[in-house]
C-alpha cells in the first residue's frame, strides 16, 4: 500500500491512546542564507547537495516539490511527512526513507528538517533515529552552529538543539469529562505546549491533541524527551482512569456510542472527512475502553484515508467534492467490514 | 510568548478556535486557561497556527516599537534587515546571530530561559570526515590545475591544503 506511513502501521506502545510520535531536528547550510532569504539558485544547491548525499541516505529517495502532482504533495501532508508550507513551495524536496519513517524536508523554514514518525509512544526511538540521520548528514555537510546558541534555526525559538518532539494523543474520556482543559494548562511549567488539532467548520472532531516541547535550548535533547514523555504516561493514565470511570457508570451509552458509529461507518453511502474523523474518534474510543477489538493501525489508516488527497491518490480518475464523498463511504465502509469479518487486520 | 488574558504569565496554551466560520487563536497562561471551562478545542493540520509567527508581536509587544536606527540595520552577509526580522520572526542567515547578537541574546533567554546550548555538537569524527573529504577534492583539483599548467590557481590551491592539513594536526 503506498498510502501506508510506518506511524499507520499503529502497533507501539499505547497505541489505544497515543496515536504516534514525532521527533524532528531543524538543521542549516553552514554559509548558505536560510530558505526565506536564499536566491533560486542557491535553493536548488541545497537540494542538489542533499541528492549528493544520496550514497549515506541509505534507501532514501529524494522527491523534488516541483516534480510532485498536487494531490500526492497533499497525500503526503496528510500522511504527515511533509507540512503544507513544504508541499506550497516549488523550490522545496523531501527525502522519505523506504518504511516512511523517516523524512527529510529541504527547503522548508529551514534548510533541513529531519523528522522521523513512529507509532504509538517511541520518544525515545524517534530521536535515536533522526539524531542518526543527522550523523551521517553532518560528516558530509557542515551545519550553522554557534558555540554558545547551538545550532542555528531561521526562527530563534528553534535554536540551540533544534529539535521538537511532539506525541499526537487522542483523550475521549478527557474530553468527555470536561477535564481535558485542566490537564492540558497544567502541562506548561513543564516546558511544554498542548495542541488541538483535526477539524475543519464550526464542530470539533476526533480529540486529537498534540503535546510537544515549548523550549529547544538549555537541556540536552535526551532530557527534553523525559520530560515529554513523563507528563505524556501521565496524561495516558488520566485519560485510563477517566476512560474506566465512564465505563462503570454508563457502560451501556459508552458501548451504544461505539456500536452505532461502527453502524454508521460501515454502512454510510455519503460521508465527510468531519464525519468519518469522528466516527472514527469513536470506534478508537471503543478500543481504548477494551469494548470491541480491532487494531491501532486500521483506525489510523482509515483516518489518513478519509482525507480528501490520499482518497483521491486511490481512484484513478479526478473526482468532485460529492463524489469524494461517495467514494470515501465505499472505501472506509469496506475496510471496516472487511476488519469486522475477519478479526483484526 | 505571554498570556493574552493576564498579559503577565507565559502563555503555554494554544487554541484554534472556529466560531461562525471565524478563526481566532488563543495563546493562554495555565491559570487563566484553567479558568475557561467554555474553550472548544479546535484545530487545523498543517494550517495556521504558528508559534514563531507570533515572535514578532512578543518583540514589539516587550520593547515598544523598535527605533527606526536599528530597524533598517542589515547583516551584511545576507541582506536581511532588522525590520524584516520583527515582522516575519525569521532571521535571513547564521551570521543574523551575530549581527543582531544584541537583541537576539535577550530573545532568546525569554524564549528558553537560557541561551546556552547543553545539547547535541557538531561532533568531531563527522567535523575529521569532512575536512579529509575536503583535503581529497582540494588535491585532486591542484593535481588538474598543474596538469593544466594554471600555475596561480594551483599555487592558491597549495595554501589552502596547508591551511586545511594544519587544522588537523
Ligand atoms: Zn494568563
Ligand atoms: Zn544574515
Amino acid at each position: 500500500m503506498d498510502y501506508k506511513a510506518k506511524w499507520m502501521e499503529g502497533n507501539g506502545p499505547e497505541s489505544a491512546i497515543v496515536v504516534s510520535t514525532r521527533v524532528r531536528v531543524a538543521r542549516n547550510l553552514a554559509g548558505v542564507p536560510f530558505p526565506g532569504t536564499m536566491n533560486e539558485i542557491q535553493a536548488q544547491g541545497v537540494i542538489a547537495t542533499v541528492e549528493a548525499q544520496q550514497g549515506v541516505l541509505e534507501d532514501m529517495h529524494v522527491q523534488r516539490m516541483a516534480e510532485l502532482s498536487q494531490v500526492d504533495r497533499l497525500a503526503l501532508v496528510e500522511k504527515h511527512l511533509i507540512s503544507l508550507d513544504l508541499a506550497n513551495k516549488s523550490d522545496g524536496a523531501v527525502a522519505i526513507s523506504s518504511d516512511q519513517a523517516v523524512a527529510i524536508m529541504v527547503n522548508e523554514e529551514d534548510h533541513l528538517r529531519i523528522q522521523c514518525l513512529l507509532p504509538g509512544l517511541q520518544l525515545e526511538q524517534a530521536w535515536e533515529t533522526a539524531s542518526r540521520y543527522d550523523d551521517l548528514l553532518e560528516a558530509e555537510i557542515p551545519f550553522a552552529f554557534h558555540e554558545e546558541y547551538g545550532y542555528l534555526t531561521a526562527c530563534p525559538t528553534n535554536a540551540g538543539t533544534g529539535m521538537r518532539a511532539s506525541v499526537m494523543l487522542h483523550l475521549p474520556a478527557l474530553v468527555g469529562s470536561g477535564h481535558v482543559g485542566k490537564v492540558l494548562a497544567a502541562i506548561g511549567q513543564f516546558g511544554l505546549m498542548a495542541r488541538g488539532i483535526y477539524g475543519e467548520g464550526t464542530q470539533a472532531v476526533g480529540q486529537m491533541f498534540q503535546i510537544s516541547n515549548q523550549v529547544t535550548s538549555g537541556l540536552p535533547e535526551e532530557e527534553i524527551i523525559r520530560n515529554l514523555r513523563g507528563v505524556v504516561e501521565q496524561i495516558v493514565a488520566q485519560e485510563k482512569a477517566h476512560l474506566k470511570k465512564m465505563t462503570a457508570t454508563s457502560r451501556l451509552q459508552v458501548e451504544d456510542r461505539v456500536f452505532r458509529s461502527i453502524g454508521l461507518l460501515s454502512n454510510v453511502r455519503l460521508l465527510s472527512t468531519n464525519e468519518a474523523m469522528s466516527l472514527i474518534s469513536d470506534i478508537r474510543l471503543g478500543v481504548a475502553a477494551d469494548i470491541i477489538d480491532l487494531s491501532p493501525g486500521l483506525l489510523c489508516q482509515l483516518m489518513v484515508l478519509a482525507q480528501p488527497g490520499v482518497l483521491q491518490k486511490e481512484c484513478t480518475e479526478s473526482l468532485d467534492s460529492q463524489q469524494r464523498d461517495v467514494k470515501r463511504a465505499e472505501i472506509l465502509s469496506k475496510r471496516l467490514k472487511q476488519a469486522l469479518r475477519g478479526g483484526n487486520i | 510568548m505571554l498570556c493574552e488574558e493576564c498579559k503577565a504569565q507565559q502563555a503555554t496554551v494554544h487554541y484554534t478556535q472556529v466560531v461562525n466560520g471565524e478563526k481566532t487563536e488563543m495563546h493562554l497562561c495555565e491559570d487563566c486557561a484553567k479558568a475557561r471551562s467554555d474553550i472548544d478545542i479546535l484545530g487545523f493540520p498543517g494550517t495556521g497556527f504558528n508559534i514563531n509567527s507570533l515572535l514578532a508581536g512578543l518583540m514589539n509587544f516587550e520593547h515598544g516599537p523598535t527605533p527606526a536606527k536599528l530597524r533598517a540595520e542589515a547583516c551584511s552577509t545576507c541582506g536581511a534587515d532588522y525590520n524584516r526580522f520583527t515582522q516575519s520572526g525569521r532571521l535571513g542567515c547564521a551570521d543574523c546571530y551575530k549581527t543582531f547578537a544584541k537583541q537576539i541574546s535577550p530573545l532568546l533567554k525569554r524564549i528558553h530561559g537560557t541561551t546556552a546550548h547543553h545539547g547535541k555538537v557538531p561532533s568531531k569524527g563527522a567535523k575529521e570526515i569532512s575536512r579529509k573529504r575536503r583535503l581529497t577534492n582540494l588535491k585532486l583539483e591542484q593535481r588538474a590545475a598543474v596538469e593544466s599548467e594554471q600555475y596561480e590557481k594551483a599555487a592558491e590551491l597549495r595554501d589552502q591544503i596547508r591551511k586545511l592539513e594544519l587544522d588537523g594536526q
